[in-house]
């Protein structure tokens, strides 16, 4: 088995060695914790501790970085073997169901380790700037390992279960998000529970205790008592020996289902179970194209056509309802119109990019996986058109969110016209808003380009490295102004909309030429 | 006849690889033209610059008189391109994919129903109207592509390697499904390795070979071409041991020899001494039973090899 894997680990750190990209991103990497540090430097006079507050930064964009990879670099280690259907050659090969975890994680781990041993003389500098120890630094830094040892067995044990990328990539981000949020609101509605009625039974204390224990596994949450003056803590936290034994576990369970889960090879463009049971159920009636054919298939077969908008304008209204209730500690009777408004525009927003996101980096990667692109392209009708048919079938997926955002407004018009009239009437207000707007569209733009461009293997990193470049270079732009003392903010942002304009041009541009390649491929 | 299809000298190049290299021919309309080449040999290339996927660097292409650097959508309301992929939307049924592709071709739903009601019945796919695609067989599948590419009544089809990968009887399917749309007036281009069906099947092919024509024209002409001396091709009651001496005997005989592993032989004559009827003639006077007699034909594959081989058979 040992040799076995060590072959697989061989052969991905030889192919990762050979190709350029994986070492521009580490440079970039680099190159972003350094221009954090020189906006740091540029905003000392204004700070007691900048080695802290530098390291606070690295430590927590590694945070999100390790979390952001278990839904995308580990989440296609298995999965990206199915899709390519070369699962059932490397069992042929003798190569066992041990071998094959081992051999596919072991080189995603030692490349998401070579990304953090990269930034380790920065962390020296940290020390060097002041208001951080190196107890500190090992402390946080043995929190990310172990967080990162979970949060890469939590992307394998998602591709194993998982047919596709995606679907493990989803699975994964469902599970991240449950992990990181689901203690937190478990702990204040059980604890609502107690206080209103007075009851106070063993159970419920034993589950909020459970919800604080999950919390304490979290490393995010450690970080502020870790960065704390005076840490004097063990290195072997609770966080760290949990993460490494739920890893573990894990692990196990990994293996354990390989085999169950990896019996049937998959084809591109399978149905899904929705799309089988809707057939089942239509009892041989097909569903009839829209005369706008392209924007039909991509709202019924992309996005999941009415039945799945219905479901999710049913889930959005429980998510509002939970988090309204959140945010009034369980107690219906303080709800207003005002906690309603502000958590549909909340979510609602930020509904908004994801869905964006997810469309935009969907909507032609299908096609090219399916190989159809080239009979679309054959349609006699400009492949602009095609384009952006198949984004319009796309986009009124965001039903749902735009409706999320409507009944925002109808709670609290007043607060929307008011910030309308901000934007309308104050310069730095526009330009502001222009500048997100455009960096949002900049990014969506990026994801789809690398969407197209990307091996398979990378295709669910692409929506992270697009919002991981834009929001990295948005932390940089604020932290540049912030240094700057707010000098001429509005010029600055000015300048900003036409360079992101023009990238935006430029980017589309090369989307378009690489469209037009795809058709003849 | 015009021509549907006009190649002239083009050239494409792929950075530093020249995938056609001033390749020439023309395809004449209703006729089944094969187009066969070796691995590499460019032909998808040209399929794909024929159906306006690629745009040529040099040369000249014309489809029905439309030049497809610039008349691209006259072109593609004309044609139907299968290429030699499965590309197909796997979780739609045969219906909707059908009805799909009708839509986009801008039909409504009315003609739809019937463009799709016809394409499902000349494929024989009416059966499986309502099962999902990625529930069919191969050749099931490669029926769906063909039932789509009829969707809009194109004049012209274009077929790459439309075989690869069936089984005999789905083989044997497909080719009565290519005959019956030559039957309908249909301009039909397939490019394929399976030669002896193409042989069958074609009145014209093109044969390139790293990006060259090697040959273009009419079935026949490929096959008999080279053969100076006719050759016939007979069987004789008895043991050829005993009637080669014989046959050799006759005027204007140039040689016999035996077919290995069928009980045939092959006869060439020097056609300035005598000619099939003669033979014919000949061989009775000498008190032999023929049981079949014929002119002999090249096979495709000893034609095909004959011209991508450059001259390693003589």
């Amino acid at each position: 088995m040992i040799n076995k894997t060590f072959a697989l680990v061989r052969r991905a750190l030889q192919a990762d060695t050979r190709d350029f990209r994986p070492h521009l991103f580490r440079c970039a990497l680099a190159f972003t914790v350094l221009f954090t540090l020189a906006t740091i430097q540029m905003n000392s006079f204004s700070r007691t501790a900048p080695g802290k507050d530098l390291f606070t930064w690295v430590l927590y964009i590694n945070y999100w970085f390790i979390t952001a990879a278990g839904a995308t670099f580990f989440a296609t280690a298995i999965t990206e073997e199915k899709e390519e259907r070369t699962l059932g050659l490397m069992k042929m090969a003798g190569v066992g169901g041990a071998a094959i975890l081992a051999g596919k994680w072991i080189p995603r781990l030692i490349g998401a380790l070579l990304l953090i041993l990269i930034q380790i003389p920065f962390t020296v500098l940290a020390i060097t700037l002041g208001g951080v120890m190196w107890s500190q630094i090992g402390a946080a830094y043995i929190a990310l390992l172990a967080h990162l040892f979970l949060v890469g067995n939590i992307g394998l044990l998602a591709s194993v279960l998982r047919p596709t990328m995606s679907s493990a990539s989803g699975l994964c981000v469902l599970i991240l998000f449950l992990f990181h949020l689901l203690p937190m609101f478990a702990r204040s509605a059980l604890q609502a529970m107690i206080t209103p009625t007075g009851v106070t039974t063993q159970l419920l204390l034993s589950m909020i205790y459970l919800c604080d224990t999950a919390d304490q596994m979290c490393a995010m949450w450690q970080f502020p008592e870790i960065m704390g003056t005076g840490f004097n803590s063990l290195l072997l936290s609770f966080q760290v020996i949990s993460n490494l034994i739920a890893g573990g576990i894990l692990l196990l369970l990994s293996w354990l289902f390989f085999d169950i889960c990896t019996r049937n090879d998959i084809e591109p463009g399978e149905a899904t179970w929705l799309n089988k049971s809707r057939h089942l159920v239509s009892f041989g009636n097909a569903r009839r194209s829209w005369d706008a054919a392209l924007i039909w298939k991509d709202f019924h077969y992309l996005v999941g056509g009415l039945f799945v908008l219905l479901i999710k304008c049913i889930a959005y209204a429980v998510a509002v309802f939970v988090m309204v209730m959140f945010v009034e500690d369980w107690n219906w009777r303080h709800i207003d119109f005002d906690d309603v408004g502000a958590v549909c525009f909340g979510l609602g927003l930020f509904m908004l990019i994801v869905k964006l996101a997810v469309i935009v980096t969907r909507v032609y990667r299908e096609e090219m996986t399916q190989n159809t692109w080239s009979l679309l392209s054959m349609l006699p009708t400009s492949l602009a058109a095609i384009a952006y048919a198949k984004l319009l079938g796309g986009l009124i997926g965001l039903l749902p969110v735009l409706g999320c955002l409507l009944v925002s407004f109808l709670m609290v018009p007043d607060d929307w016209m008011d910030v309308i009239e901000d934007i309308l009437t104050e310069a730095d207000a526009f330009l502001i808003v222009s500048y997100f707007t455009l960096q949002a569209i900049l990014g969506l733009h990026l994801g789809a380009y690398l969407s197209v461009i990307a091996r398979w293997a990378v295709w669910p990193l692409s929506k992270f490295l697009a919002t991981f470049t834009i929001v990295m270079w948005n932390v940089m732009v604020i932290s540049c102004l912030n240094g700057m003392g707010g000098r001429s903010e509005e010029g600055i942002f000015f300048i900003l909309c036409c360079i992101s304009g023009v990238v935006i041009l430029v980017l589309h541009y090369i989307l378009s030429q690489r469209l037009v390649a795809m058709s003849s491929e | 006849m015009n021509p549907v299809i006009e190649i002239k000298n083009v050239t494409h190049l792929f950075k530093q690889h020249r995938a056609l290299d001033g390749i020439t021919f023309e395809v004449a309309s209703g006729s089944l033209h094969g187009f066969v080449g070796p691995n590499g040999a460019g032909k998808t290339t040209t399929l794909k610059l024929i159906c306006t996927l690629l745009k040529p660097q040099a040369g000249q292409i014309k489809v029905f008189g439309y030049d497809v650097g610039y008349d691209v959508k006259a072109i593609r309301r004309r044609i139907g391109f299968m290429p030699d992929h499965f590309s197909m939307y796997r979780q739609m049924t045969v219906f909707e994919y059908l009805d799909f592709f009708g839509a986009a071709y801008g039909f409504s739903l009315t003609e739809r129903t019937r463009i799709v009601g016809d394409v499902l019945a000349l494929t024989d796919m009416d059966g499986r109207k309502n099962d999902l695609i990625q529930g069919l067989s191969r050749g099931m599948q490669q029926r769906v592509s063909l039932a789509r590419v009829l969707v809009n009544d194109p004049d012209l089809l274009l077929l790459d390697e439309p075989a690869s990968g069936l089984d005999p009887r789905a083989r044997i399917e497909l080719m009565e499904i290519l005959r019956e749309l030559r039957r309908m007036g249909k301009t039909i281009f397939i490019s394929s390795h399976i030669l002896s069906e193409l042989a069958e099947l074609c009145d014209s092919v093109t044969i390139i070979d790293r990006g060259k024509t090697k040959y273009s024209g009419p079935m026949e002409g490929l096959l008999e071409q080279q053969t100076v001396n006719p050759i016939f091709r007979m069987r004789i009651q008895g043991e050829p041991d005993d009637f080669i001496a014989v046959l050799e005997s006759i005027h204007g005989v140039l040689g016999v020899e035996t077919m290995e592993g069928r009980p045939e032989v092959r006869v060439a004559i020097n056609q300035e001494l005598t000619d099939s009827n003669r033979l014919l003639r000949d061989i009775l006077d000498k008190q032999l039973t023929i049981i079949n007699f014929g002119r002999d034909q090249r096979h495709l594959n000893d034609a095909f090899m004959d011209l991508t081989e450059r001259g390693v058979r003589t």
